[in-house]
């Protein structure tokens, strides 16, 4: 019976997903490159990255297709700066001190939180914004990030840890 | 048998439930996760204020979203993608 046979998903226009997801890539370039100017820069030449391979796309996870174009040109941006590689994991310690776990002054908001969370380390700071902030599923997030789900959930564990260490430390004593 | 905090709340939540606690916080935790952190932390102290305090930090991250400026919107919208060759 033609009439229920399911029509083939229409692709939508590079253009209307691309005026959609600005706003998305925009904050998640601020967080990787930690500057407006930068930021806007790498977003541009994602757009254009992205509108040369729109055809070969396959539709799948869009936000996490375009966030990977965007992890790499800020990766060229940062190497024509000549910018150093951010400090790994390897070399950030976990919190210790004493008054860890005390009361943060819930009054810190807004660019505070954003500039305790931009203090930590790359691949602490980036499972967050894409989650916590952009709220996207582990799945499409460890996508867009090209590392396995469980390492994304283990970095959203430690990286929550972290960033509650920093907005302690951004308390007046 | 497992030591419930009941009198220090400021202390770290139990290294065993932090997992479980996180997962409650964000909504990623199954059925049974979810009622095992909420029975916990109801009779601990200690972990029912990680609890409260992480729920309150997760919603403050999300609210601190923010568009970028009108003239950085147009200038992307209208920027060089639109003649790639």
């Amino acid at each position: 019976m033609a009439l229920f046979q399911r029509k083939p998903a229409s692709r939508p226009s590079f253009d209307s997903v691309a005026i959609a997801e600005i706003p998305v890539l925009y904050r998640v370039a601020k967080r990787i490159m930690r500057n407006d100017s930068d930021a806007e820069d790498a977003v541009g030449q994602t757009l254009l990255a992205a509108t040369k391979a729109w055809s070969s796309f396959d539709g799948r996870h869009c936000r996490s297709w375009l966030i990977t174009i965007l992890r790499n040109e800020c990766a060229a941006i940062g190497r024509k700066r000549g910018s150093r590689p951010e400090v790994t994991i390897e070399e950030s310690a976990e919190p210790v001190a004493e008054d860890f776990w005390q009361a943060v002054e819930w009054s810190l908001v807004g660019d505070q939180l954003m500039a305790a969370l931009d203090e930590l380390p790359a691949d602490y700071r980036l499972p967050i914004a894409l989650c916590d902030i952009e709220e996207l599923g582990y799945e499409e997030a460890a996508e867009a990030l090209q590392i396995p789900v469980g390492t994304l959930k283990s970095r959203i564990f430690r990286g929550r840890k972290l960033l509650r260490a920093r907005l302690i430390s951004l308390q007046p004593s | 048998m497992l030591k419930l905090h009941k009198d220090d709340p400021e202390g770290p939540p139990c290294r065993h439930m932090e997992r479980f606690l996180q997962k409650t916080a964000d909504g990623s935790a199954n059925v049974f996760e979810h009622w095992y952190a909420k029975s916990h932390a109801n009779g601990c102290g200690r972990c029912n204020r990680f609890l409260d305090r992480l729920i309150e930090t997760l919603g403050q991250l999300k609210r601190a979203k923010k568009d970028p400026e009108s003239d950085v919107m147009e200038r992307l919208a209208q920027g060089s993608w639109r003649n790639p060759d």
